[in-house]
């Protein structure tokens, strides 16, 4: 009889349920236009023979493992033919053959288990390397990135950017420079109007110092000449009383004088040099009274007038109050206005001070602007010199960055086929083991068997057909342990 | 005619030049103090005392429609006395003056306004002078009284 090799074809099937398994499960996926598409076979065949490698590697110490124990069971399958052979020929222990065989230890199960676990670990490793081999990815990435930013790339690098923005900040610093410039004529003409305040609101304080008291003697005058005036009025109104006794002894004169010449009429001639005398004194009275009604006129008027002066008088006296006050103001406001001029003097200074380190800081701008002009220069010898080439490798970095991406998608594909496979050898090592334990069953129940047939052959009874029953079964498990 | 005949004391009233005839004057004064005699004619202002004796005080002005004045301390009395003294408020006194013509023109009829019975026009230097007649103005006593029921 031919040797049985069944860890071979276990070999390959595994090797294939793992490559096959995720490639058909992907087929599936994928849908049927996927299966028409013309490059689908090529895509199988190449998915197959990744799957069979892989499937080669990862289960290498799986099948190391299944080769031992396969080695043992066809050993044991070995003697059972053997045996079977020799009970046909009648010439042997059934019995003793099975004590001979080895039954496979339950060890075995571990040992693949340690053998899966460890591919586990190994995948979680790779999983690792693949996180670390991300962030170099998205690095190289960042560092390609702005290699097309600084110049080589599209857009509006800062390189190409760099001559407009100096040129920019050049006429920047020239305006704040010609500003400065500005601000300092203005800040010392500022200055100078400042001081001439001060000046003037110093002498003007001054001015109104002296003025105050000025008025204060104009208004102890104005006072003195009110009093004058006052008394001046008092005459006048006494020389009004006076006048009305004139004016009464007037009107007498002239009733008396009138009364005179009725008399001298009456008297007829003889009362003529009397009618002189009273036509006098009419006269004298009309001119009295004439001269009376000038006088109360005069009178009236310089009543009046001193009147209207007094009046006047009190006015001025208000006005010069006022003034006095208006003065005291003034001389407030002066003090202030000195105080503000110094202070805007003071404040002129300190921004005079201000304009000219504004303006020693455009000037120091402006060598900065010198500086960054050259520097500008070094970076575009630098550009063309060294990150020229720098920029082409990170483009091919790029290059392989995306290759390293296809690789990393085939390697994710691979993984996930690899699971498969993994998850297959288990379920196909899970049914090894039942099997395995089942055989070893029969094996038990068979060495039991061939106690009871060594008892039954020392009786001596029924030994032929014990033997050939034994034989069947014999035969029949070796061609079920051929079959697996 | 005597030689006063002719001679006239003058005053003005309201505008209006008048006159008293000489003869008929006493004495020029200032106002009296007046006490008022109640139901007389409009023109009695009332009476005055004038040198101890009591003498009537008539308004000229109210006798000739003329505006009146009040008897304040520029008023002055005309007394005359015909034929006992009686007092007359008069405005400004005038001047004694000599009539060219002595004979009177009578305006109680065919007067303008201003005149009354007793008034008559006599020719000065000065022009025509209208003379108050004071027999009209006093009238009668009783008719004082009458007019001022």
């Amino acid at each position: 009889m031919k040797p049985v090799q069944p860890w071979s074809r276990s070999r390959a099937v595994a090797v294939l349920a793992s490559g096959a398994l995720p490639l058909a499960a992907c087929a599936l996926v994928l849908g049927p236009s996927a299966w028409r598409s013309p490059s689908f076979p090529l895509a199988l065949g190449a998915g197959l023979l990744t799957a069979i490698v892989a499937g080669g590697i990862v289960t290498r110490p799986l099948v190391r493992r299944l080769s031992a124990w396969d080695a043992r069971l066809r050993e044991a399958t070995a003697r059972l033919e053997e045996a079977e052979r020799r009970a046909a020929d009648g010439r042997v222990d059934p019995v003793a053959m099975l004590d001979g065989i080895d039954v496979p230890p339950a060890a075995t199960d571990e040992s693949m288990e340690e053998a899966l676990s460890e591919l586990a670990a190994a995948l979680q490793d790779e999983e690792r390397v693949r996180e670390r081999r991300r962030t170099r990815e998205t690095d190289v990435r960042a560092a390609v990135r702005a290699s097309k930013d600084l110049g080589g790339g599209e857009g509006d690098p800062v390189l190409t950017r760099l001559p407009a923005l100096l040129a920019d900040v050049d006429s920047g610093v020239r305006a704040i420079r010609e500003a400065c410039d500005g601000v300092l004529q203005q800040t010392i003409a500022s200055g100078e109007v400042s001081q001439m305040v001060w000046n003037n609101a110093q002498a003007g304080k001054e001015t109104s110092a002296r003025a105050t008291g000025q008025t204060a003697e104009l208004e102890a005058r104005i006072e003195s000449f009110s009093k004058l005036v006052r008394r001046l009025e008092g005459r006048s109104r006494e020389i009004g009383q006076v006048l009305l006794v004139l004016n009464d002894i007037t009107e007498q004169t002239n009733l008396l004088a009138l009364n005179a010449a009725i008399i001298a009429a009456q008297a007829g001639e003889r009362g003529q040099g009397f009618g002189v005398v009273a036509d006098e004194m009419r006269n004298l009275s009309e001119r009295a009274s004439s001269s009376t009604k000038e006088t109360e006129i005069l009178a009236r008027t310089l009543q009046d007038d001193v009147t209207k002066a007094s009046q006047n008088m009190s006015e001025a006296s208000e006005a010069v109050k006022r003034l006095r006050q208006a003065l005291a103001e003034s001389q407030e406001n002066g003090a202030l206005l000195a105080d503000l001029g110094r202070k805007n003097v003071d404040a002129t200074r300190s921004a005079l001070g201000s304009a000219e380190r504004q303006a020693a800081d455009a000037r120091d701008l402006a060598g900065k602007l010198r500086e960054l002009r050259d520097v500008k220069e070094r970076l575009e010898v630098l550009d063309r010199e060294r990150l020229g080439p720098m920029r082409a490798t990170l483009a091919d970095s790029g290059t392989l960055l995306e290759e390293l991406w296809q690789l990393g998608a085939l390697r994710d594909n691979l993984k996930s086929r690899l699971e498969g496979g993994i998850q297959a050898i288990r379920d196909h090592r899970g049914r090894e083991s039942r099997d395995r334990e089942a055989l070893r069953q029969r094996l038990l129940d068979l060495r039991e068997s061939g106690r009871v047939w060594r008892s039954a052959l020392e009786d001596g009874r029924h030994r032929d057909d014990l033997v050939r029953d034994l034989a069947r079964e014999i035969h029949t498990l070796a061609i079920s342990a051929k079959d697996r | 005619m005597s030689a006063t005949t002719g001679l006239f004391v003058t005053f003005r009233l309201d505008g209006a030049e008048y006159a008293f005839a000489l003869t008929d004057v006493v004495e020029l004064t200032r106002v009296l103090p007046i006490t008022p005699v109640p139901r007389t004619a409009d023109r009695v202002l009332g009476v005055a005392t004038w040198r101890g004796k009591t003498i009537a005080v008539l308004d000229v002005a109210a006798y000739l429609k003329r505006r009146t004045r009040t008897p304040d301390a520029k008023g002055r009395l005309l007394v005359l006395g015909r034929p006992d003294p009686f007092a007359v408020l008069i405005g400004e006194p005038g001047r004694v003056l000599r009539a060219e013509d002595a004979t009177p023109v009578d305006l109680a009829e065919g007067g303008g306004p201003g005149d009354a019975a007793g008034v008559s026009l006599v020719r000065t230097a000065a022009g025509l002078v209208r003379v108050v007649d004071p027999a009209c103005l006093l009238g009668d006593p009783h008719t004082l009284l009458a007019e001022g029921r």
